[in-house]
């Protein structure tokens, strides 16, 4: 055996220095020299890793031992669950956050994350396990400043965002589902598909195609700063923003349009928003009472 | 991800086709290296992953690999006895391989690639196995021990075991 020198260690490219320069000027260096470079160009067989898989899952026909097992997971679970289900109910409890019509609220989640809940809009989701189920319903609309490294999904029923320290705007009312992103990125998904939405700009989607992607022209979603801010909507629509922005009930069976509406309308001043509205659409508008609104043509 | 993985573990179809994707050549070639039969290599391989697969509920992803060497080495115990490995060399033009080498050159670098190749079959497997690993799978000496079970220590001295036997093979021969 020759031990004179640390082969392995030259092999890695480990040896160095006066070691290095010792083994290069011994009779043997020229020959180890040699098998180090024709060694390094060999190559083993071609390894089709496909087919070989394809083999092996076709081998394994045989379901895998643990599904087999399943009953008695399960009932190993079933147990556990219900001895311990009573114990984790409290703590299970879901926690409703709800704006009325004419109302916002503002609330912190348990990771100091805030929300701005918008009018007539609701949310809800798990205080106690927030930690392992990073998860909220939204019904209506909400603005999320999410804390710094903190993650969870927001889910409507038309479509779910997920977020990283973020600020962003959700809506889903009736078929409409909007999302602006005002800091970071969000992804969101709705039907089968996956959008990334990055800063400043927004999706609007409508029965399950997106209808409009804009870029933001504000720094806070425009219901923050008591304003509503329409992109293309109709009628129907705008109406039925104001009224659960004021809480009141707008009467307009009477009137049929298909012109589409962009501009804002203040959240804080009914008279002003039913002028803006009533000058786009050409009509006229009555307040019966506190709570109603009848619109009729000019 | 890992923290999914190690969740979830093999019986998830992804988890062990990704598994299957990352370890499945590098265990043919290791077998192969081992005992020579291409055919065999593969088809061992293939059933170190089908009892994997079997074994699932059973081995956690952390040691699904050393479950997998295990049952390829114990598969090799019953196998004829060592052939020749048929290794090929790479296309990709080294600095000796220039066309305007003379004639001389050429014929000497093919007479010692004759050597080489059989001195690498006169390694005892153990020496082949790690030193082939290393050469041609690129394997460091740290992830071979761990693949082998065994300490870096012992594979630095299979390497050098390796590289002493094919140096005086190769010169006995000359």
């Amino acid at each position: 055996m020759e031990n004179n020198f640390d082969l392995a260690k030259w092999l890695a490219g480990e040896m160095t220095g006066s070691e290095l320069e010792a083994f290069e000027k011994s009779p043997e260096f020229e020959t180890y020299q040699k098998i180090k470079t024709y060694s390094g160009s060999m190559e083993a067989p071609v390894f089709d890793t496909e087919k070989s898989y394809q083999n092996v899952i076709k081998r394994a026909n045989k379901k895998p031992a643990q599904k087999q097992n399943y009953w008695f997971i399960k009932l190993v679970a079933a147990t556990i669950v219900i001895s311990l289900g009573t114990v984790f109910y409290s703590k299970n409890k879901t926690t409703t956050q709800y704006a009325e019509a004419g109302q916002k609220i503002t609330f912190s989640l348990p990771d100091h994350s805030e929300i701005v809940l918008n009018s007539n809009s609701k949310i809800k989701y798990k205080k106690w396990k927030w930690k392992s189920n990073r998860n909220l319903q939204l019904e209506g609309e909400a603005f999320f400043k999410v804390a710094k490294g903190e993650t969870f999904d927001v889910n409507t029923s038309l479509g779910k965002v997920t977020v990283v320290g973020t600020q962003f705007n959700v809506k889903s009312r009736n078929q409409n589902f909007e999302v602006a992103c005002y800091e970071g990125k969000v992804k969101v998904a709705f039907g089968n598909k996956n959008i990334l939405l990055e800063k400043g700009n927004s999706v609007t989607v409508q029965n399950g195609t997106i209808t409009a992607r804009m870029p933001l022209g504000t720094e806070k979603p425009s219901w923050l700063l008591n304003e509503i801010q329409f992109n293309n909507s109709t009628l129907d629509q705008v109406l039925s923003e104001v009224q659960s922005q004021y809480g009141i009930e707008i009467e307009h069976s009477q009137i049929n349009s298909r012109q589409y509406f962009t501009g804002a309308v203040p959240t804080d001043n009914i008279d002003t928003a039913m002028t803006i509205i009533g000058k786009a659409y050409h009509l006229n508008y009555i307040k019966t009472s506190d709570k109603k609104i009848i619109l009729k043509k000019e | 991800m890992e923290e999914i993985k190690k969740i979830a573990g093999i019986c998830e179809e992804i988890i062990f086709s990704d598994f299957f994707r990352s370890h499945a050549k590098t265990l043919r070639n290791y077998l192969l290296y081992k005992f020579g039969n291409e055919e065999q290599a593969n088809d061992i391989c293939q059933e170190a992953f089908v009892k994997l697969w079997e074994n699932c509920a059973n081995v956690p992803l952390g040691k699904a690999r050393s479950f997998l060497y295990t049952v390829a080495n114990n598969a090799t115990l019953n196998q004829i006895a060592h052939q020749k490995v048929v290794l090929n060399y790479a296309k990709k033009e080294s600095p000796s391989q220039h066309t305007n080498e003379s004639p001389e050159f050429i014929l000497e670098e093919e007479q010692f690639k004759k050597k080489i190749e059989r001195a690498i079959q006169n390694l005892s497997e153990s020496q082949r196995t790690a030193f082939l690993l290393n050469r041609i799978d690129g394997k460091k000496y740290s992830e071979i021990a761990a693949m082998l079970d065994i300490s870096v220590k012992a594979v630095e001295k299979r390497i050098h075991g390796a590289l002493v036997s094919l140096r005086q093979e190769i010169e006995n021969i000359k």
